[in-house]
C-alpha cells in the first residue's frame, strides 16, 4: 500500500518524468536558524551541542560546518533536516517553521531534504537502484522511480550498475549511491555528513567534485559537515563551530585566500 | 494405543506455549529492529512517516505468524495423524483455529517492538561525530 506525497506540489509541478522542487520561497532564505539550542545529558553533566546558533543559509550556497570532533556539526545537520527537535530556538525553511511541524507534515519536510551520511547508510539487502529509490518506496509521486533513479546512478557515474548490492562497491561508490539517494526527491537542501570522512584523498576530491556539479545543476543549497580544512576551502561560505557554539562566518566567495581558510578550517577548539 | 484426548494439563500445556511463542516472536523481532536501526533511522530521515515503519515491523511479525502458524499446525496435525492414525474432524478445527490464533498472537506481539521504533536514537545511530 502507497500513500500520496503531500510534500509534492499538484500544481505548477514536476516536468514529466521527474520529481518537483520542494524548494524554499522564491527570494527567501534557504534555511534560517534563529536561536537553536540543544544539549545532551550525560550522567547528570549536560553537554552543549548547539548554544543559541542563528544564522541564515542563502539559496544555491555550499557552506562548510568546520570544527573538532564534538564541536556540534552533526547535530546542526540534524536539527536543520529535522532528524532531531531543539531545546529551543526556531527552524524556518522556506517560509515554513520546521521546529513546529509534526506528524505527516514533518515527514513531508524530510522528504524536501537530501542527506548523505559518512557511513553511507545504505540498505545492504537491497540493489544499488532500490537504495536510490528507497525513499518514495511508500508514495505515489507520479513519475517513474525506477526511471529516476537511473538517471541519477548515471548522474553520479554508475550507470550499469543498478543490480549491484552495496557489498559488491567500493566505498566511493557506495557514497555515490548515497548522494544519488539523496537526490531522488530534487531536495532543495543536501545535508551531508563527512562525506567524505572514509575516503581515500583522490575519492574524496570526486566527490566533492560531484557535489559541486549537482549543486550547481539542481540549484541546491549544501551544507557539508567536514573537518577537513582542503574541503572547507572549496566552499562559497565557512562556518566554524567550538563547543556547539559559531566562532567564524567567513563568505569566501569574494576572493577569500585559500590558505587562510585552510588555516581557520584547521585551527583546534 | 493413542487417543486424542484433551485433559487439564494440555491447556495448560498449551497456554505456556502460547505465551512463550508471544515472548519469542516479540524477541525475535526487537532484536531484528535493533539490528537494523541505521537502516530504519536512515529511512525516517529520508521521510518515511512513522505508520509506514509501524506498518513495516507489523507485516513483518505478521508473515513470521502466518509461515509458522501454518506450518506448526500442519506439522501437529502431521505428528498426530502418525501416532493416532484417524483423526477426529475436530482437531483440524482445533489446528485451524490455532494457527489463526498464532498469527493473531504475533500481530499483537510485533506491536510492542513497532511501538518502540519511536524511541529510536536515529540522531545517535546517524551521527558519525
Amino acid at each position: 500500500m502507497t500513500d500520496t506525497d503531500p510534500a509534492r506540489p499538484a500544481a505548477g509541478g514536476p516536468a514529466a518524468g521527474s520529481p518537483a522542487t520542494g524548494g524554499p520561497a522564491a527570494d527567501g532564505p534557504a534555511i534560517e536558524l534563529r536561536g537553536v539550542s540543544k544539549q545532551y545529558g550525560t550522567c547528570g553533566q549536560p553537554v552543549t551541542a548547539a548554544g543559541d546558533v542563528s544564522f541564515t543559509l542563502q539559496p544555491g550556497g555550499l557552506i562548510a560546518l568546520t570544527g573538532t570532533s564534538g564541536s556540534g556539526k552533526s547535530t546542526l545537520l540534524h536539527l536543520i533536516g529535522a532528524i532531531e527537535r531543539p531545546d529551543s530556538g526556531t527552524i524556518i525553511s522556506g517560509g515554513t517553521e520546521v521546529t513546529a511541524l509534526r506528524g505527516a507534515a514533518l515527514a513531508a519536510y524530510r522528504r524536501t531534504v537530501g542527506f548523505v551520511f559518512q557511513r553511507y547508510n545504505l540498505l545492504p539487502a537491497l540493489t544499488a537502484l532500490d537504495n536510490v529509490i528507497a525513499p518514495v518506496l511508500p508514495y505515489r509521486t507520479g513519475w517513474d522511480k525506477p526511471g529516476r533513479g537511473r538517471e541519477l546512478l548515471e548522474a553520479v557515474g554508475l550507470g550499469g550498475r543498478e543490480r549491484s548490492l552495496p557489498s559488491r562497491m567500493s566505498g566511493g561508490e557506495q557514497q555515490r549511491v548515497a548522494i544519488a539517494r539523496a537526490l531522488i526527491n530534487t531536495p532543495h537542501l543536501l545535508l551531508a555528513d563527512e562525506p567524505t570522512g572514509n575516503l581515500d584523498s583522490h575519492t574524496a576530491t570526486a566527490i566533492l567534485d560531484l557535489l559541486a556539479r549537482l549543486r550547481r545543476e539542481n540549484q541546491m543549497t549544501v551544507v557539508i559537515a567536514t573537518h577537513d580544512p582542503q574541503i572547507a576551502a572549496r566552499c562559497d561560505r565557512l562556518i566554524r563551530l567550538r563547543d556547539g557554539t559559531v566562532v567564524d562566518d567567513i563568505e569566501l566567495a569574494d576572493g577569500y585566500p585559500a590558505d587562510e581558510t585552510i588555516r581557520r578550517a584547521g585551527q583546534l577548539g | 494405543m493413542v487417543t486424542v484426548q484433551v485433559r487439564g494439563v494440555d491447556y495448560i500445556a498449551v497456554t505456556a506455549t502460547v505465551i512463550l511463542g508471544v515472548l519469542a516472536v516479540a524477541d525475535a523481532l526487537l532484536i531484528s529492529i535493533t539490528e537494523r536501526a541505521p537502516e530504519l533511522a536512515t529511512l525516517r530521515a529520508f521521510g518515511w512517516p512513522e505508520r509506514t515503519l509501524r506498518r513495516l515491523v507489523i507485516t513483518e511479525g505478521a508473515l513470521t505468524g502466518i509461515v509458522g502458524s501454518v506450518s506448526g499446525a500442519a506439522l501437529g496435525l502431521a505428528g498426530a495423524a502418525v501416532f493416532a492414525r484417524q483423526l477426529p474432524p475436530l482437531l483440524f478445527a482445533a489446528a485451524a483455529t490455532a494457527a489463526a490464533g498464532g498469527v493473531l498472537v504475533t500481530c499483537a506481539a510485533a506491536l510492542l517492538p513497532a511501538h518502540l521504533l519511536r524511541r529510536l536514537p536515529a540522531a545517535q545511530l546517524l551521527a558519525q561525530e
